[in-house]
């Protein structure tokens, strides 16, 4: 996206965790500084992609904050991007796990004692893009964050799910099967599949979920402490900390904007393993709960008409719940959004 | 104990970003990092940290740093060219020399596509610059150029099944001025154009220090025996290979070190200081 048209400084922060580890942040101030802001907004650090998120989408993200008066802290946790410490994984879906697990929330309240004693910013947005996002929920648990803005919020464990055959949604499934009906008209793919080149896990897999919904099956309901009780049976990977962690910050009465792109296997897991089972639970919650999925869009949101939909999502999203005239959150903010969310495909939660 | 100490820098109305890592006591020699392109540099981005550190350790002060249009530094990624950044990997030699006005010289590190940058750095500043490192080097920018479109492709696959814009496509999309997207940044015109014009070969050609240019032999960095620093070349050119995961792409693994390549870039450094 060339041409950034709005006046943003940015400002080099160094931090410390509560482990002593230096946290190299950067401050995105809109003019007049962060000091006194009704609001901040932190962006945590996806995967591995640093404080700039990939193709810098977070450097982009954050004009839509900054515009509004609300500065940006773009944090790399520890053993990330500059930062000071090392993380002991050596894969990623391992490490991709331990982050949904809550890795890095204490350097999140790090980052809000930052802003709370150096800025005198009490209340902040949190949140980024998958890691960042989940982060970013299971840090709401402090009362310093006013609202959740998550991108590819991940519900499902990745080192059990991945982008295996095995754990893939019943949305997925469906999609991959278009590609395979194309593809039986194709001399090529025959050949592939005559010459055991074919993914015969997901081949199966597409076969007997295509069966079991024939037949009806369902598989009884397993349990979680602190949630309401789910409605239909749970994926095996779904991640435990989530519902509680979803469920306990809807109860505080805050907002949260999820943002999905259509095109990303998280879309159909937290519809399929989180929305469906517990849509009844989270009926009283709509008021709270902006869901917008972005068309044609990959997990990076990797081209400019994705990232200006976003954008622009946020940009209602923000007017919405965080007007400037206010010092928390509005309550009841859905009218405003929703004029802005109408003109995307909303999930369906039945 | 080293330290780092993260600062923005100046060139003309522009800010670049920079990591300063420096060692205990006055430092011996100075190296510094130019980054791969785009994606690259973010897969890559712990290697270097763990590198700088290391050579920190052993006295050594390091500037990485984000060329203009990626990371933290000025500029949109399609402001931001080839020559542009060369300019900045000068800069970012200038402000190291600046900030440690002990050292004589500096190095400079350069990773794929970065260097080229470095070695074209190096050649400007004649004998300030007492050597270059390149590790993975692209010999031509038109072959780089083609593996970046292949990302490309593989986006159109994933949400079409098929890519109905062929590389031929986004070559003559390209060369009529459309931005095409490789893994979300904008590669246009202009930097298309200084891609494939680049040819590392020319660019040594024009280098006075002496260089190392590292191979990278794909291939676990796990169980591989002792780096083999088999430089062979002529004159100030050498040339030497070490088995390493391609960390700069994506991958199941979290690479935050290349202990081959830094083992021969070490080694190479040592003999440059003595």
């Amino acid at each position: 996206m060339a041409g950034a048209s709005i006046d943003v400084t940015r400002r080099i922060v160094t931090l410390r965790n509560s482990h002593g580890h230096a946290l190299h942040c950067i401050l995105d101030e809109p003019a007049g500084g962060a000091a006194g802001a009704r609001f901040a907004a932190v962006l945590l650090c996806p995967g591995i992609k640093t404080r700039v998120g990939p193709h810098r989408l977070y450097r982009k993200l954050a004009q839509s904050f900054v515009v509004r008066g609300i500065p940006v802290l773009r944090v790399d946790f520890y053993g990330l991007g500059d930062s000071e410490g090392e993380l002991p994984e050596n894969r990623l879906d391992a490490l991709y796990d331990q982050v949904q697990f809550g890795r890095h929330v204490d350097d999140v309240r790090s980052a809000l004692d930052w802003l709370e004693s150096e800025c005198g910013i009490q209340r902040c947005i949190v949140g980024g893009l998958c890691g960042g996002a989940i982060t970013g929920l299971l840090a709401a648990s402090d009362a310093r964050i006013a609202g959740v803005y998550a991108i590819g919020l991940p519900v499902a464990l990745e080192a059990l799910s991945g982008a295996t055959a095995k754990h893939m949604t019943r949305g997925e499934l469906v999609s991959k099967r278009v590609v395979y009906l194309r593809k039986l008209l194709r001399p090529a793919s025959w050949l592939r599949l005559f010459s055991l080149q074919s993914d015969y896990q997901l081949i199966w897999r597409m076969l007997s979920f295509a069966l079991r919904s024939l037949a009806g099956r369902h598989r009884p309901s397993a349990r979680l402490a602190h949630v309401p009780a789910p409605a239909s049976s749970l994926a095996d990977d779904l991640n435990p900390k989530f519902p509680p962690a979803f469920f306990g910050f809807l109860g505080s009465g805050r907002p949260a904007l999820l943002i999905f792109s259509e095109r990303d296997r998280l879309r159909w897991q937290y519809e399929e393993k989180f929305a469906q089972p517990w849509a009844h639970a989270l009926e009283p919650y709509k008021s709270q709960l902006s869901v917008v999925v972005i068309p044609d869009a990959n997990h990076i949101l990797g081209d400019p008409e994705s990232v200006a939909e976003v954008s622009r999502q946020t940009a209602a999203w923000l007017d919405a719940y965080f007007p400037a005239s206010s010092a928390s959150p509005v309550a009841r903010g859905v009218t405003s959004f929703a004029a802005a969310a109408n003109r995307m495909r909303i999930i369906p939660t039945a | 104990m080293p330290c780092e100490q993260p600062l923005f820098f100046e060139l003309g109305d522009h800010r670049l970003f920079g990591m300063l890592h420096l060692p205990e006591g006055r430092p011996r020699h100075g190296l510094v990092v130019c980054h791969a392109l785009a994606e690259e540099k973010l897969w890559s981005h712990r290697v270097f940290v763990g590198l700088a550190r290391e050579l920190a350790s052993r006295g050594m002060a390091v500037l990485r740093f984000d060329f203009r249009g990626e990371g933290e530094s000025d500029l949109d990624f399609e402001q931001a060219g080839i020559a542009s950044r060369i300019d900045d990997a000068v800069r970012a030699a200038e402000v190291l020399l600046e900030q440690q006005p002990t050292l004589a010289g500096i190095s400079f590190l350069g990773h794929r596509l970065g260097g080229a940058i470095a070695a074209a750095a190096a050649a400007r500043l004649r004998g300030r610059a007492q050597g270059l490192l390149v590790w993975d080097p692209l010999p031509s920018g038109h072959e780089y150029l083609m593996q970046l479109l292949r990302s490309n492709l593989a986006k159109q696959m994933a949400g079409n099944g098929k890519a109905p814009r062929t590389r031929e496509a986004l070559i003559q999309a390209l060369e009529a001025g459309e931005t095409v997207l490789v893994d979300g940044y904008g590669i246009g015109r202009a930097l298309y154009r200084e891609l494939i014009a680049l040819d590392l070969p020319a660019l040594l050609e024009a280098l006075e220090c002496p260089a190392l240019l590292i191979a990278a032999a794909e291939g676990p960095a796990k169980g591989s025996t002792a780096p083999r620093a088999q430089a062979v070349g002529r004159g100030n050119i050498q040339h030497a290979s070490a088995r390493e995961p391609a960390f700069w792409r994506e991958s199941k693994e979290l690479c935050r070190c290349a202990p081959n390549m830094t083992a021969v870039s070490v080694q190479w450094l040592e003999r440059q200081l003595t």
